[in-house]
């Protein structure tokens, strides 16, 4: 029997090595490719290799709101304070119980009115719509009968006037260059359907006029890790991806869509949790089921400032909603692995989410409990399983540190020492510790998925630093 | 045996990156410290000829030749046109003493635009950029330079094409930018009509000479440029009704272009062409339904009962966008409640709640203006 079990931890172990060894690699090659990618565009932007802020298309700004009392407005004045042309401001009000609505309609001064919506995409029905004209930019609040986050960015879609919309979160502000950055690929390429924003934790930044103004790392351990965490994750592998058009997923908290390919494609599915990550796969398997020429982008320098979960349980409470998503994304597009005609998206980009970030957290608590396994055994080579921890835990921690300060060097951020000790520290926790905690949150994730499934995912809300001067506040127009 | 190799391998790796992103922030830190002592020393020269120029005296010799060999790299350049600028913001009398040395300097720009034609596309996109700001004032310099910039349309880069473009409008010579259109045309590569657009707007010289230019060769133009083109046109001048009409009255013409000229009638509302206006505003075949909700839209500037009743008629449309176009125009025809009672009172509860959106819309905004 101890044989057997012997064999068997030996197989196991040989899956492991294997299953690091991908994974090493493809953390090197995407931190590699995207820190390279990150300074490049610096050198462009220094150059003026860039499309300048008088060229742009006409964009509706959709803002889905569920009980965003707390930072509802200052979502809004962010995006008033754009360097835009031509946008519109839609905010849907999700059947919320506090007075997210309330707070808007008195904060712009905004009028009922009986819109017609046309409803191309289903969604719940609309209970008022407010309008107000007497600030830079339309603003509308639709109100509506709860039905999801996905149900509410639908309506969005369907009152809008623009050809592009920007899909974006009630607890998030813009910078005051996001929207024109993030619509440069659209400009750049006529195939472009889709363009993903940089989402960074907004934890310890003061953004005043559209502008950081001051930014420290949180002083809460939760946010600073995740700091890390993001940078990781959106300079590094999404970068790569974008390389190949191979991007299978654009967050929900800034992303921008070309309405006429998203409404052809169905809009976004109301039975998913992951809506942000269906609908991009969704619209691979659109475009190209219909031969059409497409391309789904990355802009590196348009930022979002969200809110990061402060407490573990809100942020479990996230990532196993994240996690849900997932697996309900990539089970209903699996025909992109085994259709060919899917290609670098299918072979890396749906592989990498299927084993490495679907399949991971089980592996990784396998891993956990065949150690264990093997320590009661006294199979283990202490030595050996130190060792591998230790450089796993420094390899890890390097890459997520390389992504943070080519971040933090391409767009001139001035860090405190205090900060970058931080970043070093947390860094090394974040990788050793808060990811198996993650991990067992997403093993157990899928279990009261069901329960879930049109739930929004209630989290503590901070109000956000975001401020105008007096010089630039935006005032109702006078005519 | 292997598994410790590897560990190994993988620890070296780290060590590496380690030592990299150290070294790397260090001589990042150093290279900061070096480019503005660069800066400085750059400066020092610069402002010691704006000196020699106030007082009435030339460049020093050997100057230009500085010049020369220092901006064939792009990164001087770029301190170079930053601190140029810099003193063309300040004082009058910095102003003066810098634009004149920016006339000393035209040799130089001409030669290092013929340098920067062959260097990589992103220096080459740099150095069209500063051209735009550094514009040489002496006309066969001009002529030269603009030759050069035209060549630029040919490159791959968007960005040389854009920055080339852009410094070409700056110039002013409607015969360059009709030659880089074309240019830009022949070459096939992707520019969006928007940029394009822009970018003629952005024209310093006769808009009316540059729009003859391009119109003597609009037939030759692919689609995109020629929307571009009508686009452009659309912003510019309300004389070229008969052109238009000739677009709009031809069914083979590409539909953006027809859709192009149907807006440039509601920009500059023509009676030529209003029998034209109302055909499409009322024509109820499905593929047609653009054409309709466009012309729809533009009689709004257009007054007399036939258009009132042409927008009451397309109220009632099967297509939404021609329903609401038309709810649209009506509002903004001045018409109120009373005047559309047929519609607002009508059985049709979709057509009502589009005109009562409208009428109400015109309501508020005229309650915000009277407060």
């Amino acid at each position: 029997m101890t044989d057997v079990l012997k064999a068997a931890l030996q197989v196991v172990g040989g899956f492991f090595v294997a299953y690091m060894i991908g994974y090493a690699s493809f953390l090197f090659l995407s931190v590699t490719v995207g820190s390279s990618a990150l300074y490049g565009a610096k050198r462009r932007n220094a150059l003026k290799n860039e499309l300048r802020g008088e060229y742009y298309v006409p964009v509706s700004i959709i803002v889905p709101a569920h009980n965003e009392s707390v930072t509802i407005e200052s979502t809004v004045r962010s995006l008033l304070a754009l360097d835009y042309r031509t946008y519109e401001i839609i905010v849907v009000d999700d059947g919320s119980t506090d007075d997210t609505a309330q707070i808007l309609r008195d904060a712009f001064h905004m009028f009922r009115i009986n819109r017609p919506i046309q409803r191309r995409l289903r969604c719940q029905q609309v209970e008022a719509v407010y309008e107000t004209r007497a600030w830079k930019t339309p603003i509308t609040l639709i109100q509506k009968r709860n039905g999801g986050k996905a149900d509410a960015l639908n309506m969005g879609i369907n009152a809008s006037r623009y050809p592009y919309f920007l899909c974006m979160d009630a607890d998030s502000v813009l910078q005051r260059d996001s929207l024109e950055k993030i619509v440069r690929p659209v400009l750049e390429d006529d195939r472009v359907v889709a363009v993903g924003g940089a989402v960074r934790p907004c934890n310890g930044a003061e953004i005043e006029d559209g502008a950081v103004v001051r930014y420290r790392m949180p002083n809460k351990l939760l946010p600073c890790m995740q700091v890390l965490e993001y940078d990781r994750s959106f300079l590094a592998a999404r970068i790569l991806f974008d390389k190949f058009n191979g991007s299978i997923i654009i967050s929900g908290a800034f992303g921008l869509f070309k309405k006429s390919v998203v409404v052809d494609a169905g809009g976004y599915d109301t039975t998913t949790m992951g809506e942000d990550m269906e609908l991009v796969m969704k619209l691979h398997v659109f475009c190209r089921e219909h031969g059409m020429p497409y391309l789904i982008r990355y802009a590196t320098d348009a930022i979002c400032w969200t809110q990061a979960p402060e407490k573990l349980s809100d942020l479990c409470k996230q990532r196993r909603r994240w996690h849900i998503g997932l697996f309900q994304s990539m089970t209903r597009h699996r025909r992109i692995l085994s259709d060919p005609k899917y290609g670098m998206v299918g072979l890396v980009s749906y592989i990498y989410f299927l084993i490495y970030e679907l399949f991971s957290p089980y592996i990784e608590v396998a891993g956990m409990v065949t150690t264990a396994l093997a320590m009661a055994l006294g199979v283990l080579n202490v030595s050996f399983m130190v060792l591998y921890m230790g450089i796993y835990v420094a390899y890890s921690s390097i890459l997520s540190l390389t992504a943070f300060f080519a971040r933090v060097h391409t767009i001139d951020l001035k860090l405190t020492f205090s900060d970058v000790c931080k970043a070093v520290g947390l860094c090394l926790l974040e990788v050793s510790c808060l990811r198996f905690v993650l991990a067992w949150v997403r093993v157990t994730a899928l279990g009261g998925g069901k329960r879930r499934k049109r739930g929004w995912g209630e989290i503590e809300r901070k109000q956000i630093h975001f401020s105008t001067t007096g010089a630039k506040q935006e005032q109702p127009r006078q005519k | 045996m292997g598994s410790e190799l590897l560990l190994y391998g993988y620890g070296f790796v780290c060590v590496s990156m380690l030592i990299f992103n150290v070294a790397y922030s260090l001589s990042l830190k150093r290279k900061d410290r070096r480019l503005k002592n660069r800066d400085r020393r750059f400066a020092r020269r610069v402002d010691r000829q704006l000196d020699r120029l106030r007082t009435g005296e030339g460049l020093e010799r050997g100057h230009l030749t500085y010049l020369r060999r220092k901006l064939s790299r792009v990164n001087h350049l770029a301190a170079f046109d930053r601190m140029v600028m810099e003193r063309l913001e300040g004082a009058a009398e910095d102003r003066e003493a810098a634009r004149a040395y920016q006339r000393e300097i035209q040799p130089v720009i001409l030669h290092l635009a013929l340098f920067y034609r062959d260097r990589e596309d992103i220096q080459a996109a740099y150095f069209a950029y500063f051209l735009s700001r550094h514009r040489p004032q002496r006309h066969q310099a001009m002529d030269a330079i603009q030759d050069v910039m035209v060549k630029y349309m040919g490159k791959e880069s968007l960005y040389c094409r854009v920055n080339a473009l852009q410094a070409l409008c700056g110039f002013g010579s409607p015969e360059s930018v009709a030659e880089a259109v074309t240019a830009l045309d022949r070459g096939g590569r992707f520019l969006h009509e928007k940029v394009l657009t822009d970018g003629l707007l952005s024209f310093t010289g006769s808009h009316e000479r540059l729009t003859a230019l391009l119109l003597e060769r609009f037939d030759s133009f692919s689609v995109p440029t020629r929307l571009s083109v009508l686009n452009y046109i659309r912003f510019c001048s309300g004389a070229y009704g008969e052109q238009m009409m000739n677009i709009l009255s031809n069914p083979a013409e590409d539909k953006e272009l027809r859709l192009s000229a149907i807006r440039y009638f509601g920009r500059y509302p023509m009676e030529e062409a209003r029998p034209l206006l109302l055909a499409l505003a009322a024509d109820k075949e499905p593929t047609g339904w653009e054409y309709a909700s466009i012309a729809v839209s533009v009689l709004a500037g257009y007054q007399g009962g036939d258009v009132q009743d042409a927008l009451t008629a397309a109220i009632y449309s099967a297509n939404w966008y021609v329903r609401s176009n038309a709810a649209a125009s009506l509002a903004r025809q001045g018409l109120d409640y009373s005047d559309l009672i047929s519609v607002v009172a009508g059985g049709d509860r979709y057509v009502r709640e589009m005109m009562l959106y409208q009428l109400d819309l015109r309501r508020e905004q005229g309650e915000k203006t009277a407060l």
